[in-house]
């Protein structure tokens, strides 16, 4: 302050000029204070304003992305951006099909090590061409490597995209694993289908072979037992027929053998000791084949399956064969049975209380999977012209499906095969029964016998070989005349011969309305066709015996005893 | 004294209180607490959490605390969901009383007598903390502004009846930002309309600092002409809502409950002796009445003939304040050779960074703070806070009160 402003203040009218510009001074803050005070309170008051709008925004946005992200992680359907070679973005599902959590997934360097090798060339080109904006078929299905060592398939589908200013590609994955699954599944059983269907078709078409074949074979061999039975055996035609007969003996095999790939229910069931079996034909196919060795291991306490042992026989036999033909050079046939409590192969609905695995392995040449797929197949074999029929293998299966057992194969080449037949065992217990019953006498019988077959050469050899056992015969063509001759001859015939397959009147009802007229008349049923049917309900429900074409005098005689002894 | 603060936000009171109290439990390796604190926000319901509290702590334990907007953990900040903060103490022998008074809406003062009553302080207590119902009538109508019970009531009946002068601490509680029913933990059970007081032994120091976060707008000084109870209707012989809706220069202003920005602030120093923080009480305006002749203040402690001056919200300030009022805090105790044991944060739910649009929490500065140096500390979002200002305790708004109790170094023994 200067002298001249001091001197002025110190004056009463220095001092109120002084106060008033005091006053006017305050004012002027004041002014510019309250100015600038309401300037900052709107400049505040704005920029909330613009910051509470952006936060809302913000939130709107961050809500958005909220619902986004929740339908994108709780799509059923995996979703994953791929860019370049690497995943970029993957939801819960995606990354759960390979067990990951998703952000592993996205820090894998190569997320292609998931998928299947054998795809994984096929996916890593449908991203590149998918990313080059080039078409891509869709959907492609693949097999995806998941990190607990499972292997799942999934479909994909997709899109192109820009993910972050670059070229990328939107994936929808869909779990197809079951579908496939189930596909395969109804495929495999669509193939049994077929094979069954199949199986079917030639069962019936062999069936009716066997019996015209078996009534062909019928008459002859009664003819050859008939003239058997009258020479002496130092006759020269004496070896020559039994050779006749044995031939003919082999080709009425061969008609059995067709007949059980009908699958048909073996005759004779009962409780057979698998092992048993098993031993007494190694014992026998041991000898015959020296230049192979042999390995059983035959689980002890076996439980007893209810099986036809001859059928079990064949069986084996026919599994021995061709594994000694599998070992040309020489090798092991090894032989193995176990009890299975509860096989993972047994059918839903199967009540068996356990099995009986009998495997039969060899280490020899081993099969393609293309032969594999046929071995079953009736008339199919690998063999040379003349050394197989083709019926081996096919019969096995049908004995073992006959028993409502299973059969599988398992071969790679070079390095042998392996069959595994699974068969129910039964709760019954006991000692096998005999194969076959023990022969019993020919006594000399009279009486009046009427033989019934469609077949003119059936019945003049089977008439031929009655009278040879000492009966008076009386011949029919079919069902109508036989009825009309018993009618007339009710009280004297002591035998009814009756064929079971006749056009017009069959045997079965032939037989019901025989059994209505004279309920005790004893009847022996023959067929060309193995014994199956309603048939064989009223055999087992009346008093009846059954014989199988072709027969010798000898087992013609055996029946005619059987049915005799059960009257 | 062994501490630990645990929080929980699940839907599910139960498991909130379950999980909140073994985690704080655990923290401080605590068997059996002797005391627990305990906040929830407003969407939890206080019967399930206590249920879920106790079935960690046991039936017995006094547990003190009750509606907050917020919860404010050395891990945690949040107002969203269903917060839920709890603080143990365990320590050998006694260390402080509980007492719990209601009648609030009724009469305030009564409830401050009453509660000093029970607790009987004497020369060997220290600090007292009291939390009690903010709200006495949730807003009538949207546009109308809530009836509050008045800390300066309740504080005087806590000062009158108390035979020795006492540190006083506390919050009126809010459950949200609408004003809503409160609760009050009061030991053992659960009330409303209620203060519950915790008072300390003088075993432990309590050291506190103000958080503020307003200055003057303008430094213009204006005199009550028209007021009545918390309702204030003229300054300067003119409308006080003519007078802010001139400084907004609109009048969206008043839509806020409570008002954005602005504040009455009340100096408490010789006139124009200086501009410091400490100098100001602020009162909060809960809203513009209805009619639009007058403003609601949080506190009915300004009368005709009080000179005013508008007081501006400034995010920077109150960020800076809070960090370095806790640090300055920490320096005080570590001078003082005192180890800080726990701490109590009152934060004005105001100081949000949702309410306040700032972009960070000026809560995380005290977090800071108190994690680095160590202490285990729980806080809360209030309508009011109480603390010692201006020569004595008074009801405060948009301040945070950091409360640290301590004990002497075992050096300095």
């Amino acid at each position: 302050m200067t002298a001249d402003a001091r001197d002025r203040r110190k004056s009463p009218r220095g001092r109120r000029t002084a106060a008033a510009a005091a006053r006017r001074q305050a004012a002027y803050f004041q002014a510019i204070a309250a100015e600038s005070g309401k300037r900052r309170l709107r400049e505040m008051f704005h920029l909330t304003r613009l910051i509470a709008r952006h936060r809302e925004m913000e939130q709107r946005l961050a809500e958005s992305e909220e619902r986004y992200r929740s339908v994108v992680e709780n799509l059923a359907a995996g979703m994953l951006v791929a860019d370049d070679d690497r995943i970029v973005f993957a939801n819960r599902t995606a990354a759960g099909f390979l067990g990951l959590p998703p952000e592993e997934l996205i820090s894998d360097p190569d997320p292609f090590r998931h998928v299947h090798p054998e795809d994984r060339q096929a996916l890593r080109e449908r991203h590149a061409r998918r990313r080059a904006g080039l078409s891509v078929e869709d959907p492609f299905v693949f097999r995806l490597l998941t990190a607990d060592g499972k292997m799942r398939w999934l479909e994909v589908s997709g899109t192109s995209i820009r993910w972050q200013n670059r070229p990328a590609t939107l994936n929808f994955l869909i779990d197809v694993t079951e579908r496939v699954r189930a596909a395969e599944r109804e495929k495999k059983l669509t193939e049994q289908l077929h094979r069954a269907q199949k199986m079917e078709a030639l069962g019936t078409l062999a069936g009716g072979i066997a019996h015209d074949f078996n009534n062909l074979m019928a008459s002859a061999l009664a003819y050859v037992s008939l003239m058997l039975c009258e020479s002496e055996p130092s006759h020269p035609w004496y070896e020559p027929l039994r050779h006749i007969e044995r031939q003919i003996r082999r080709g009425s095999q061969l008609t059995s053998r067709l007949l059980a790939h009908l699958r048909r229910k073996p005759e004779r069931k009962t409780p057979v000791d698998v092992n048993g079996v098993i031993r007494e034909v190694l014992a026998v196919f041991g000898r015959t084949r020296k230049d192979i060795r042999i390995a059983a291991e035959l689980e002890t306490g076996l439980p007893l399956v209810l099986a036809d042992e001859s059928q079990i026989e064949q069986v084996l036999l026919n599994l021995f064969v061709n594994a000694a033909d599998a070992l040309p050079g020489g090798g092991t046939l090894r032989v193995q049975t176990r009890r299975l409590d509860s096989p993972a192969e047994a059918a839903p609905g199967e009540t068996a209380c356990c099995w009986v695995e009998l495997t039969v392995a060899d280490d020899g040449v081993g099969m393609t999977p293309e032969i594999q797929e046929r071995i079953f197949d009736p008339f199919f074999t690998t063999k040379e012209f003349g050394r197989g029929t083709g019926l081996g293998l096919a019969t096995v299966f049908g004995i073992v499906k006959g028993h409502g057992g299973r059969i599988e194969v398992a071969s790679r080449p070079g390095q042998g095969t392996r069959f595994t037949i699974r068969l129910p065992a039964t709760a019954e217990s006991g000692a096998a029964t005999p194969l076959s019953p023990p022969a019993l006498a020919t006594p000399h019988r009279r009486g009046r016998v009427l033989i019934v077959d469609d077949e003119p050469a059936v019945i003049a050899s089977a008439s031929r070989m009655l009278e040879k056992l000492g009966f008076d015969v009386l011949g029919a063509a079919g069902g109508e005349e036989a009825l009309e001759v018993f009618s007339r001859h009710t009280e004297e015939i002591a035998l009814v011969v009756l064929d079971v397959v006749m056009p017009g009147m069959g045997g079965e009802t032939l037989y019901r309305r025989i059994r209505e007229i004279r309920p005790q008349t004893r009847i022996l049923v023959t067929s060309g066709y193995d014994f199956e049917g309603t048939l064989s309900g009223l055999l087992r429900e009346k008093r009846g015996c059954f014989l199988q074409k072709p027969f010798t005098l000898e087992e013609l005689s055996q029946a005619v005893d059987a049915v005799f002894a059960a009257s | 004294m062994k501490v630990g603060v645990g929080y929980a936000n699940v839907q599910k009171a139960h498991e909130g209180g379950r999980e909140a109290a073994h985690r704080a439990l655990q923290a401080g390796g605590i068997e059996r607490p002797d005391l627990v604190f305990a906040f929830i926000g407003g969407a939890v319901p206080p019967a399930d959490f206590l249920a879920g509290l106790r079935a960690e702590i046991g039936a017995t334990v006094p547990v003190v605390g009750g509606s907050a907007i917020g919860v404010i953990t050395p891990g945690e900040i949040c107002y969203a969901g269903h917060p839920c903060g709890v603080l143990a103490l365990e320590a050998d022998g006694p260390f402080f009383r509980i007492a719990a008074a209601e009648g609030l809406a009724a009469d305030e003062t009564a409830v401050g007598e009453r509660l000093i009553g029970d607790l009987a302080p004497g020369p060997e207590d220290g600090a007292l903390l009291v939390f009690y119902d903010s709200v006495r009538r949730p807003p009538a109508a949207a546009e109308a502004p809530p009836e509050l019970n008045v800390s300066a009531r309740l504080i005087a009946g806590i000062t009158a009846a108390a035979r020795c002068p006492l540190p006083l601490f506390g919050a009126g509680l809010l459950a949200d930002f609408g004003f809503g029913p409160t609760v009050q933990f009061r030991g053992i059970g659960v009330a409303t309309q209620s203060a519950v007081g915790v008072l300390f032994s003088r075993r432990f120091s309590a050291r506190h600092r103000i958080m503020h976060g307003c200055s003057p707008l303008d430094g213009v000084f204006h005199r009550v002409t028209r007021a009545s109870g918390n309702l204030l209707y003229e300054i300067d012989g003119r409308s006080v809502v003519e007078a802010i809706d001139e400084l907004y220069g609109n009048r969206d202003w008043r839509k806020g409950r409570p008002i954005d920005l602005l504040t009455i602030g009340r100096y408490q120093g010789e006139p124009y002796s200086g501009t410091e923080e400490d100098l100001y009480v602020n009162r909060l305006i809960t809203g513009v009445l209805p009619d639009g002749r007058g403003i609601a203040l949080f506190e009915p402690d300004i009368a005709e003939g009080d000179e005013i001056v508008f007081m501006i919200r400034d995010p920077g300030m109150m960020t800076a304040s809070a960090r370095s009022q806790s640090l300055a805090l920490m320096e005080e105790m570590r001078a003082a050779g005192e180890r800080p044991v726990f701490g109590l944060y009152i934060d004005c739910a105001g100081r949000t960074a949702f309410y306040s649009q700032t972009a960070v929490e000026e809560a995380a500065e005290v977090q800071q703070v108190l994690r680095r140096h160590g202490v285990p500390f729980l806080g809360f979002y209030s309508g009011v806070e109480i603390a010692p200002c201006g020569g004595g305790s008074r009801g405060l708004d948009w301040t945070g009160v950091l409360l640290v109790f301590g004990e002497r170094s075992s050096d300095d023994r």
